[in-house]
């Protein structure tokens, strides 16, 4: 049996988000036994490979499976999160669920050309937010009007876009950029389409303005400036200047809620652009604000008509397996063969579901040669 | 009961193809909406051989609010939506939302089939007696000078379980619930109504094989 490897045991406790005593306690044995499989300085007996194998949902081939060197090359990592609710356990959840979909990417990559990413470079313009979004926009041919197919065009310019439950975490969506190529994830558990968006474009603004940052944005010392750049940054590409501006005739909730299917963005997010742009005064977005509060709007899916705003899709993980299976190069049932992570991160990497894996499942049929 | 091309141009003004457009968008989003709200594998309570009646009142509810919203945001130009009080013990329920242009008022009301005759009301007769009266309905000649005295009362008919069909009708005999002129029929025909958008064009990010290897998997000429 191939060496099993330490860091991919703490790797899989990191994605289940257990510490060391969980995972000693749900095996039965003691907490320094787990320290001493992960340090590299004791292997797990066959029996309690398989059993942690069991509980974290892990084949055993991926624990002997060797970390390709360049997964470990990890760009900065943003959490969009409720203010101090981001636990620095389901930040390691989150970054070890982007570091096997990355991996998993990388085998897809091998095998599928997968758009190059083409992120603009914005460190240099981080004063200047506004311009930056506006040259992000022009250097993918984009004028100022909305953009609805927000999701085609992120994943267009090889910026991977994917949806993933974070569980009881309280992260609405993170970024990172791994080998080079960059990752935005977004919270699947959200039905509220407008602010999706924002996450996205919010997600976006971190990967071309904070690219040469290392580590968690969340502990950088100007961590709040950086969330300020990436909401600004995000407000003025998603609704640029001198467009929005025409558009805000009138400024009464009902007014903005008119152009929210034309934006695809909130009303809440609109006042703010709005207010940024000096077309609301300070008393007219307080007095928005407050009536918005009072009809409930600013809670959670609270806001009406999201259903007429579009939702940021993302294909190219799917299409890609399909344009594999389709050619005959793999089989569905076959993939996690090839890439033995938890059905949680396949289902996240290519928008499969775990079933479909199944070859139990797979129509059952055999080509016959023909006999002449 | 001869309804002239003239009366039809007076209708086309308050109902013209961008405003169907918005009716017909402001249904189909109604029905969706209700269908998902009232979906037992979603909400097990709906699980009971009642459903039908729950299903039923939301998608009234679901069919007013989005005529309303229609309103407010535009999709339906020149015609305001107004909460009109039905009776009730406090005279505050239950309402029907009437909406009005330069020419005509108009409620909804869900019919199973397409041939089913509107359940009758107070609201309904009501509006039945003006259309037996009304000048517009009888032929535009005689049309009254006061236009907001002569708004010919329609129904807007919808149904099927996905909004397969709605119509603008005139129900006009005070005695024979069945008689209508149909003003504009097949609403619901046509494309999923969608607005003019200017957003910008997106293509969809390429994928491809890589070539070696979906030559590998081509059958060899000799074989």
């Amino acid at each position: 049996m191939s060496a099993v490897l330490p860091e991919r045991i703490a790797q899989a406790r990191e994605f289940k988000g257990i510490t060391k005593t969980d995972l000693a306690q749900a095996l039965g044995v003691s907490p320094a036994a787990v320290a001493q499989w992960e340090s590299g300085a004791k292997s797990p007996t066959s029996e309690n490979l398989a059993a942690l194998a069991r509980y974290v949902g892990f084949s055993i081939a991926a624990f002997q499976r060797p970390f390709p060197a360049d997964v470990l090359r990890l760009g900065p990592l943003s959490f969009r999160a409720t203010i101090n609710a981001a636990t620095k356990r389901a930040n390691l959840q989150s970054e070890q669920l982007a570091k096997l979909v990355a991996e998993s990417y990388g085998w897809l990559a091998e095998r599928v050309a997968l758009p190059i990413p083409n992120l603009p470079e914005g460190g240099q313009v981080q004063n200047d937010v506004e311009q930056a979004a506006q040259s992000c926009r022009r250097s993918w041919n984009l004028g100022d009007r909305p953009i609805l197919k927000l999701g085609e065009l992120l994943e267009s310019q090889g910026i991977l876009v994917l949806r993933a439950s974070f569980g009881g975490a309280n992260i609405d969506a993170f970024s990172c950029r791994i080998s080079g190529r960059p990752f935005i994830f977004l919270g699947s558990d959200k039905k509220d389409r407008a602010r999706s968006r924002f996450d996205a474009a919010h997600e976006l603004a971190h990967l071309v303005l904070h690219q040469h940052y290392s580590g968690y944005l969340s502990e950088s010392d100007d961590h709040k400036e950086l969330e300020r750049q990436a909401n600004s940054f995000a407000s003025a590409f998603l609704m640029p200047a001198e467009i929005f501006r025409n558009d805000v005739i009138d400024s009464t909730l009902n007014g903005f809620l008119r152009l929210k299917e034309r934006w695809g963005v909130s009303v809440q997010a609109m006042v703010v652009r709005a207010h940024q742009l000096g077309i609301i005064s300070d008393s007219r977005r307080t007095e928005l604000f407050r009536q918005m509060s009072w009809k409930g709007w600013r809670k959670p899916g609270g806001e009406p008509l999201d259903e007429l705003v579009p939702e940021v899709r993302s294909s190219v993980g799917k299409r890609s397996i399909d344009l594999l299976t389709q050619n005959r190069i793999i089989q569905l049932w076959e993939v996690p063969n090839e890439v033995p992570f938890p059905d949680d991160v396949l289902n996240v990497a290519f928008g499969i579901d775990a079933d479909q894996f199944d070859a139990t499942t797979q129509p059952n049929i055999v080509l016959l040669p023909i006999v002449g | 009961m001869p309804i002239s091309s003239d009366f039809q141009a007076l209708v086309a003004k308050d109902w013209s193809p961008e405003n169907l457009m918005g009716v017909q968008r402001a249904l189909r989003m109604a029905y969706e909406n209700s269908l998902s709200i009232c979906d037992a594998e979603k909400q097990p309570i709906f699980g009971t051989p009642n459903r039908p009646l729950v299903a039923g009142s939301v998608r009234w509810l679901a069919v007013d609010y989005y005529l309303n919203e229609a309103c407010r945001l535009g999709w339906l130009k020149g015609i305001t939506a107004k909460w009109v009080v039905l009776g009730g013990k406090k005279n505050e329920f239950p309402c029907h939302l009437v909406l009005t242009g330069a020419n005509t008022s108009v409620i909804a009301i869900h019919l199973q089939q397409e041939e089913d005759i509107p359940r009758d009301s107070k609201y309904r007769r009501n509006t039945r007696v003006a259309n037996e009266a009304c000048p517009l309905l009888a032929g535009f000649e005689h049309m009254d000078e006061n236009v907001e005295d002569a708004l010919i009362n329609m129904l807007l008919v919808h149904g099927d379980k996905n909004a397969e069909f709605a119509e603008l009708r005139a129900y006009y005999s005070v005695e024979n619930r069945s008689q209508y002129e149909l003003i504009i029929g097949n609403i619901m025909g046509g494309a999923v109504a969608a607005p003019p958008s200017d957003a910008e064009t997106v293509s969809e990010p390429s994928v491809a094989l890589i070539l070696n290897l979906s030559e590998q998997n081509q059958p060899s000429a000799g074989a």
